[in-house]
């Protein structure tokens, strides 16, 4: 029994969804796929809640290409990340984040919109997204707004969000560019990250890194980016040892682990650099 | 709640711009002020707090039942619908003992709520055999000892349908296909083995 639960509103669309949202006052809440909201509802001391039901809304679902921009709306499932060549093709920080991520379960029903809204600095998705400078589409009865996937979540469990927003979608640039993700956890399958890495980079014609977006997950409050490893690997070949080992030392120094039930401050730091290095010579096409 | 503001489609919506423009023309006092009362416009399915009707197809047959909110669908087929086949361990998703098919996707039960699936398509274990025929994974379960205590078989056997559906029975795919499925007595290798007998 998932305790805490004592409504569920159905809207038929996403207008109605946004005003259920709006008139509940703070105490009603989306649910897509369910599965971080009704292991969080079985925990003791959760506030009663009404559940405003997104999963029914197809309007939220559904990956577009754009003649320069891929939309793929919040609802969309892990599973319909990993069917989608055109992400497999062109964004594949983002699809290897979810092939990593959960059982074939879970990535059935564990969403892209959920994923980001839940605010977990190890949440999969979130750093391919980060990675390729996705902004979240946002709406409420007030209107909609954008903001970059970045700023989505401000600490463990919370957002930018007010209680009545919903986010309908993400969208990221065409850019071209290589883009890789990977993670380390206690086993392959259903564990939480306690290290994960992506990185988006575009490449010159002699293959030197014109941009990079490095973002790292469960080593901040919240997924981050790494300016310095950014800096380091800019202009830069991406075979070149001395960048991609000052870009792993400003990685450690960009982001700040802790010590918990999964891992160590000190595993963590170590692996920052130990990942962002793997993904460069992924990117680099030498493994 | 202003008809007017309902009627703007989700597409317009979606669209940006204008769509926020529509929004923003509605004027605030229009809007409603945390208030609770029942939505009075068509389309919205208010469900809950008491018992409310639950429809679906369950193993092919149409069933209709009442459960609160908070039910979960695992709770509704081994409560109400006397259906035991989906195991709770875990209950929070990790172990897919209680793994169903809904619509003809892998789910855990326990994670699901019950009204999530109303009007869907549910398969449990019970379902996938006809009368006494044994699905073909079932068969070879049996013939390859792909269990010990069993408790985890049904969901197993629910995945494990699956995958030899997609053909997916390389080693490979079934150890990322049937990582949601844990198995503490480790018959792992003889599931794998059943999953390849079945598919032939
Ligand atoms: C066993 C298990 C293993 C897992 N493994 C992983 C893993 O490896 N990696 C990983 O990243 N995650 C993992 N998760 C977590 C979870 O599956 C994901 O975070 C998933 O993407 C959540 O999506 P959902 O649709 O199920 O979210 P829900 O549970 O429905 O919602 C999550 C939160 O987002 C809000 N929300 C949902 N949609 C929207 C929207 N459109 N706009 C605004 N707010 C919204 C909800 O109100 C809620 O606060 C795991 C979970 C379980 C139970
Ligand atoms: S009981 Fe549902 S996944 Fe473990
Ligand atoms: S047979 Fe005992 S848990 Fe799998």
């Amino acid at each position: 029994m998932s305790g805490v639960i004592d409504e569920v509103l159905r809207p038929a669309d996403l207008a109605q969804a946004l005003a259920l949202l709006a008139e509940g006052g703070g105490r009603r809440r989306p649910i897509a796929g369910g599965t971080d909201l009704l292991v969080q509802a079985k925990e003791p001391g959760a506030p009663p809640r009404g559940l405003v039901d997104l999963w029914g809304l197809d309007e939220l679902r559904g990956i577009t290409a754009e003649p320069d921009r891929i939309v793929v709306g919040a609802n969309t499932t892990m599973t319909e990340v990993l069917a989608s060549e055109l992400l497999r093709a062109e964004a594949r920080c983002l699809w290897d984040g979810c092939y990593e991520a959960g059982s074939v379960q879970i990535r059935n029903r564990a969403t892209l919109g959920g994923n980001a809204a839940n605010a977990s600095p190890a949440a999969d998705s979130v750093l391919g997204l980060i990675a390729l400078g996705a902004e979240a589409r946002i709406a409420s009865v007030r209107g909609e707004r954008r903001l970059p996937v970045e700023e989505l979540a401000t600490a463990p469990r919370r957002t930018a969000l007010a209680p009545d927003e919903l986010i309908l979608a993400f969208s990221f640039p065409r850019a071209g560019g290589r883009s890789a993700f990977a993670r380390l956890g206690q086993r392959r399958a259903q564990a939480i990250s306690k290290v994960s890495c992506a990185i988006h980079a575009q490449l010159d014609d002699q293959g030197c890194v014109q941009a990079a977006r490095v973002a790292f997950g469960a080593v901040a409050p919240r997924v981050v980016r790494s300016p310095g490893a950014e800096a380091a690997l800019r202009g830069h070949s991406l075979t070149d040892p001395s960048a991609r080992a000052a870009a792993a030392v400003a990685a450690r120094a960009d982001t700040a682990p802790i010590d918990d039930l999964r891992s160590t401050r000190a595993y963590r730091s170590e692996m920052v650099g130990v990942l962002l290095t793997r993904l460069l010579v992924r990117l680099a096409g030498e493994a | 709640m202003s008809e007017e503001r309902l009627r703007v489609s989700r597409r317009e919506v979606l669209k940006g711009a204008a769509g926020a423009a529509a929004w923003l023309g509605v004027p605030a006092a229009a809007r409603a002020e945390g208030e609770e009362r029942a939505p009075s416009w068509p389309g919205i399915r208010r469900l809950g707090p008491g018992p409310t009707p639950l429809s679906f197809r369950l193993n092919g047959e149409a069933v209709t039942i009442e459960v609160t909110p908070r039910t979960t669908l695992l709770d509704a087929l081994r409560g109400p619908l006397g259906l035991t086949g989906a195991k709770r361990a875990c209950d929070r998703g990790a172990c897919g003992a209680c793994t169903v098919w809904i619509d003809g996707r892998t789910a855990n039960a326990c994670t699901v709520l019950a009204l999530d699936v109303d009007g869907l398509a549910v398969t449990t274990v019970e379902g996938l055999s006809s009368g006494n025929a044994l699905h073909p994974v079932q068969e070879a379960f049996v013939a390859q000892d792909a269990l010990m205590c069993g408790f985890c078989t049904p969901g197993m056997v629910m995945s494990c349908a699956k995958l030899v559906e997609r053909g997916a029975v390389d080693e490979e795919s079934l150890r990322e296909g049937l990582s949601g499925n844990l198995c503490r007595c480790g018959a792992y290798p003889h599931i794998f083995r059943a999953c390849q007998e079945a598919q032939r």
